[in-house]
């Protein structure tokens, strides 16, 4: 007997693996009692029926078993996905990448035995284990996706994590120095692969355009992290994204050893997104709708250098789809009850029973 | 007095020697670095002072996707006598190359292609892509047109439709043709056209004594195609050894190419053209046996810009270039739009 009988025992077991890891929001058992409270209203919600606000009462079901297709550029997506999917108890089938995601393969490998047999890791993709499964969760390009997509059947759940870009946003009161130390550890986090990975800084006041540039560069240089075996794609890309604005009359500031870290000054108000490992951009913010219109459906987070912004904007940003804001230098690190692309991430995992309020449930 | 052009124009020939290479490319160099306002541009904004480059290996090679964005000629608007258009692969924006003439361009295509092709005035010519008139912006279909005007006149069938697909009953007909009259043919046409064509035929033989070729690889393409088993599939279905069956490299913004004998698979490149790799890690020129960006010095490219940086790839090899592909994401950019499943 391996399996955890109920939600509370899986909490203590979930979050003794997954403890020891701050990148993914896990703080303790507490951690994921609240985010089950937060996102299905009661942390038992899962084990037995529980009242509902105005009456009734509900109780959540898991998916017997989810099927997910995993994206070769990010490893703490699946990851994620593995700490949700073992918190709900179903049995989780995770197909690699052609590249592999040896962070996942070595935390599955590192579960107990009763969260391990839940735990299934394909290197080919299984089309009969995805149609037998009863929720699909796909990262991936947007090809992948809809590709995914059409062979999904439409009583299975299906979410769908596809191209995002985040950015961050400098008041003209705030400091370029200050948050220019701060910006580059989101910068770097998960060389810059991910869809909270900033890719522009845009600069309210245009005179700290280049000042913001050069001390990112200069935090950037400082950190002497320069990205370890580059992919020769990657390399080639990053070479060409730095031609390209050099022949858009952009100033590019490259680290004193040529290889690694990338800002480009841009003259005009415009999001053009890098190749990744440590390329941004510091661009002068002019007309939001004209920034952000060609990004509709791209969007995803904002860090702010500020403590406050004017509802007007967040108003404006939540039209553009942009579904997370947060100070600057704290893209890479939502919180645990962070909402994947605006949406919960157990929550739409679950189906539900309810039961109306003239009738209740009795033991037997 | 001799003109830079007609100096450049002289020395497309096989037998150009080294020393003239360096000595034109540096004065075209900066011509074009004065001339050129993009160029100028490009050159300026990353610190390179044009009389200070003394090397052709020195000259700063402009990105190819510059002709996406702006006009890049060395000569006044207007004055173009023909304007080659790149098809696009992925993104909607296509470049433009603009010619004040056409000489050197024929110069430099017809030069390499008969040194390069066993293609005499045996052959009759069977074009899979369309004919100028039908795509005046198509560099291609000129070039094509211009090495038929003067290797094989009156012997050009074009057989494709009026929407420029591959007529495969015209194709056959021809074909059939040559082979009672026992003509060899020239079969020339994008590997796209050639592959969709097999696709649907099996057997097509060639006479003996011809010779096809295939030119702009698998751009835009949905599924994956490996060359070694489209060539092996070429020369069954045509009925050709793979030694009659050769690979054109050419683009848009350059106006030489570059040929592969498929059995061999370097491709070679005119006495007028180097190509310099580079490993894009460093920026510097790639090792001896490394894969790099092939960045061209195209001296017939006169009134644009004669360095040139690709995304294409390549191995130096035996005195050519062992293609390698472009590089994977060059048209999907940014974050994690870069990378793939």
């Amino acid at each position: 007997m391996s399996e955890p009988e109920s939600t509370q025992q899986r909490i203590v077991e979930v979050a003794a693996v997954f403890a020891l890891r701050p990148d993914l929001g896990v703080t303790g058992p507490d951690s994921l009692r609240a985010l089950l409270e937060g996102e299905l209203g009661h942390e038992e919600a899962l084990d037995r029926f529980v009242p509902l606000p105005k009456g009734g009462m509900a109780r959540a079901m898991a998916p017997f078993s989810i099927y997910h297709i995993c994206a070769g550029n990010l490893a703490i997506s699946a990851e994620t996905s593995l700490l949700l999917g073992l918190l709900l108890g179903s049995e989780l089938i995770f197909k690699m990448p052609e590249v592999g995601l040896p962070d996942l393969e070595r935390t599955v490998k590192g579960l107990p035995d009763s969260l391990r047999g839940k735990v299934t890791v394909l290197k080919q993709h299984d089309e009969t284990l995805m149609q037998d499964s009863d929720a699909v969760v796909v990262f991936g390009s947007d090809q992948t996706v809809r590709e995914v997509a059409q062979t999904v059947d439409w009583r299975q759940r299906f979410l769908a994590y596809g191209h995002k870009i985040s950015f961050g946003y400098l008041p003209a009161s705030a400091d370029p120095a200050v948050w220019a130390e701060l910006a580059v550890r989101e910068i770097l986090a998960y060389d810059q692969l991910g869809c909270l990975s900033p890719q522009s800084y845009l600069c309210e006041d245009p005179d700290s355009v280049p000042i913001f540039a050069f001390a990112l560069a200069e935090a950037l240089e400082r950190t002497g992290l320069t990205p370890s075996q580059l992919p020769f794609e990657a390399s080639a890309l990053i070479l060409e994204a730095r031609q390209r604005a050099e022949l858009a009359g952009d100033k590019v500031h490259v680290p004193r050893s040529v290889v690694g870290w990338t800002v480009v000054e841009r003259k005009r108000n415009a999001i053009e997104p890098g190749p990744g490992f440590g390329f941004v951009e510091v661009v002068p913010l002019g007309d939001w709708t004209e920034l952000l219109t060609p990004w509709l459906g791209y969007l995803s987070s904002v860090g702010v250098a500020a403590e406050t912004v004017p509802v007007s904007i967040l108003k404006f940003w939540q039209a553009c789809g942009i579904s997370r804001v947060c100070r600057m230098g704290r893209l890479q690190q939502p919180p645990l009850n962070w909402r994947h692309d605006g949406r919960p991430r157990l929550a739409d995992l679950v189906t539900w029973q309810t039961m109306d309020p003239e009738i209740a449930p009795e033991a037997g | 007095m001799i003109t830079l052009e007609q100096e450049i124009f002289e020395a497309l020939r096989p037998d150009l020697p080294e020393a003239e290479f360096e000595a034109l490319a540096l004065k075209l160099f900066r011509h074009q670095a004065e001339h050129n306002a993009v160029y100028r541009g490009y050159l300026a904004n990353t610190g390179v002072v044009a009389a200070a480059v003394k090397d052709w290996r020195g000259i700063p090679a402009l990105p190819s996707r510059a002709f996406k964005q702006y006009r890049v000629a060395t000569f006044p608007e207007g004055e173009a006598v023909r304007v080659f258009r790149t098809s696009g692969t992925t993104r909607a924006e296509t470049g433009r190359h603009e010619f004040k003439n056409l000489e050197h361009y024929e110069r430099a295509a017809s030069g390499m292609f008969r040194a390069a092709l066993a293609v005499d005035h045996r052959q009759v010519w069977l074009l899979l892509v369309p004919p100028p008139e039908d795509r005046p912006e198509s560099s291609l279909s000129w070039m094509l047109d211009s090495l038929a005007r003067t290797l094989a006149p009156g012997r050009v069938h074009w057989c494709v439709d009026r929407e420029g697909r591959v007529d495969g009953g015209a194709l056959r007909a021809a074909v059939q043709r040559c082979g009672e009259e026992n003509q060899p043919v020239f079969l020339a046409g994008t590997s796209l056209a050639l592959a969709d064509f097999m696709e649907r035929e099996d057997f097509l033989p060639l006479p003996e004594g011809s010779v096809v070729m295939d030119t702009g690889g698998f751009k835009g393409r949905q599924r994956e195609v490996n060359p070694f088993l489209h060539y092996k599939q070429m020369s069954k279905v045509f009925g050709v050894d793979l030694r009659q069956i050769w690979n054109e490299y050419g683009m848009t913004e350059m106006s030489s190419q570059a040929y592969a004998c498929v059995a061999e698979g370097i491709h070679r490149y005119p006495a007028w053209v180097r190509a310099r790799l580079l490993d894009p890690a460093t920026g510097r020129e790639a090792a001896v046996g490394q894969r790099g960006l092939i960045q061209w010095i195209d001296l017939a490219n006169v009134g644009s810009v004669l360095a040139l940086a690709t995304l294409d790839t390549a191995i130096a090899d035996s005195g050519g270039l062992r293609m390698q592909g472009r590089v994977q994401g060059a048209d999907l950019r940014g974050c994690s739009l870069a990378y793939e499943a």
